[in-house]
């Protein structure tokens, strides 16, 4: 049914018709109030469709947000089923050999289920987690990695206290609580910056990268960094986007966009053409690689 | 599927390719201004992840998470508007409730037919609104629609006469668009 008006509105919004079928469906459209009207609303949102700047960085949020939350229901059943296995196999065992048996396979069991449940007490705090994006594999920030001391930010006055933990807290806990706190301090950055507190924002990005250095929230906090200093302070937003890159994450080409920005800013031209052409070998599939293409284009 | 079965690299990979797609569905279904764009389309892809294992291969895999991101963002105007009417409901002040999107008579002094759709989608029947979402706001072919729906192909442009016929008098009933169409070629 290639001749319908449904159809060749639809072909047409596509940009499938050969003039023939434009022919045909100007008639049918001629014809038919109710038909004209669905094929201008097609249209209409046709045109309203864009790629919006900072998509690709909102999909690859959402995706690691769903991909955080599947890890942490998925176990949870496992678990669940694999208690009740040993509920039983510890039954049998029971009947079969008698208590000490019993306590030695339960033992083991406690044991085996603390060694592979590490994110049971950071499993809420991951979930919701917010942000620009995270590290693919964010379970808990990496204790062997060497924070980075705050000094190393050109524009960081330093001033902020850096608060001091409690050495008393044992390892672990001390890991669950930093993905609290460094999730939560985000969460609360990220609030500012929308709401348009963008002073209070900067502060708590800080504030999250003295104290929780090695974390995938400081990591993103550059990027954040990056884009409120962009206006107000190029040179600062460069310091953040490159260290970003430096870093590595999923919102690289975002960073390499701000980047170009900020040397456009700043009037280094060729630098920032240099940083256009990287961003679109490297992804030419991005939401700003048509920008980018555009930019290249356009400036001499 | 490997991703209907958990597996995490397959669940990502399908992830990194249809989220875009969600997002510019739920986008399109709620309005680019939407407070909640970010969270429904979330709460859309847990529900594509969660159907995968009863998707019975009808249409795309792109076609049905489509379709599921367009349902989930389509419940959420829903629950909107009972929220909106229950409010009026109490005499509560309208003002002190968040707009997501301009209203349709907003949208008739631009002469645009984008929010009386929106707004057609959320108060048409179901299947009505599931037509009218798929055909019109999305840009699917009534054999695309009665493949993803699993419906025959009459059914569907039964449908689609019907939400036409609603969208005609919505959009009649606007002198600024009403003038408008009348210019239109």
């Amino acid at each position: 049914m290639k001749g319908s008006l449904e159809d060749l509105s639809v072909r047409a919004r596509r940009g499938e018709l050969d003039e023939a079928e434009e022919r045909q469906l100007r008639l049918l459209l001629a014809s038919s109030l109710e038909g004209r009207l669905a094929h201008r609303a097609g249209c209409e949102f046709d045109a309203e469709d864009s790629v919006l700047p900072g998509d690709d960085a909102l999909a690859a949020r959402l995706t690691q947000r769903v991909m955080e939350q599947q890890r942490h229901s998925r176990p949870r059943r496992l678990r669940v089923g694999w208690k009740l296995a040993t509920a039983a196999a510890l039954s049998a065992l029971a009947a079969a050999a008698g208590p000490a048996v019993v306590e030695r396979v339960q033992a083991t069991f406690q044991h085996s289920e603390v060694d592979t449940t590490p994110a049971v007490g950071s499993a809420p705090a991951m979930e919701r987690r917010p942000g620009w994006g995270h590290d693919p594999t964010p379970a808990a920030p990496a204790p062997s990695a060497a924070p980075e001391p705050s000094s190393s930010q050109p524009d960081d006055p330093g001033s902020e206290p850096t608060p001091v933990r409690s050495a008393a807290s044992g390892a672990a806990k001390a890991d669950t609580s930093d993905v609290t706190d460094a999730a939560a301090l985000f969460a609360e950055a990220s609030r500012a910056r929308r709401q348009g507190r963008p002073g209070e924002a900067v502060a708590l990005y800080r504030q999250l990268q003295q104290r929780h250095p090695a974390s995938a929230e400081a990591r993103a906090a550059d990027l954040a960094l990056g884009m409120l200093y962009s206006r107000s302070s190029p040179s600062s937003a460069l310091t953040h986007f490159r260290r970003y890159l430096k870093r590595g994450g999923p919102l690289a080409p975002e960073a390499l966009w701000g980047q170009a920005q900020a040397l456009s800013a700043l009037g280094r031209d060729d630098e920032a053409r240099k940083i256009y052409r990287t961003l679109l070998s490297r992804y030419p599939r991005s939401a700003y690689a048509n920008a980018a293409r555009a930019k290249l284009g356009t400036e001499p | 599927m490997a991703a209907a079965s958990g597996n995490p690299v397959a669940v990502r990979t399908l992830l990194t390719t249809i989220m875009p797609q969600l997002l510019r569905v739920v986008r399109r279904v709620l309005g680019p201004n939407h407070p909640d764009l970010e969270d429904v389309t979330f709460e859309a892809a847990q529900a594509v992840l969660e159907g995968l294992p009863r998707f019975r291969r009808e249409g795309t895999v792109r076609h049905y998470a489509c379709r599921v991101a367009a349902f989930t963002a389509t419940n959420v105007r829903r629950r909107e508007l009972a929220t909106k009417r229950k409010r009026q409901r109490e005499n509560l002040d309208l003002d002190l409730f968040p707009a997501a999107a301009p209203g349709p008579e907003q949208g008739a002094e631009t002469a645009s037919l984008v929010p009386i759709v929106r707004e057609l989608v959320t108060t048409l029947p179901q299947p009505l609104a599931e037509a009218l979402t798929l055909h019109v706001v999305l840009g699917y072919t009534v054999s695309e629609i009665a493949r993803s729906c699993d419906i025959p192909v009459e059914t569907v442009r039964s449908r689609l006469r019907l939400a036409r016929q609603a969208l005609r008098k919505r959009a009649l009933g606007h002198p600024v668009l009403r003038e408008a169409l009348e210019v239109d070629p």
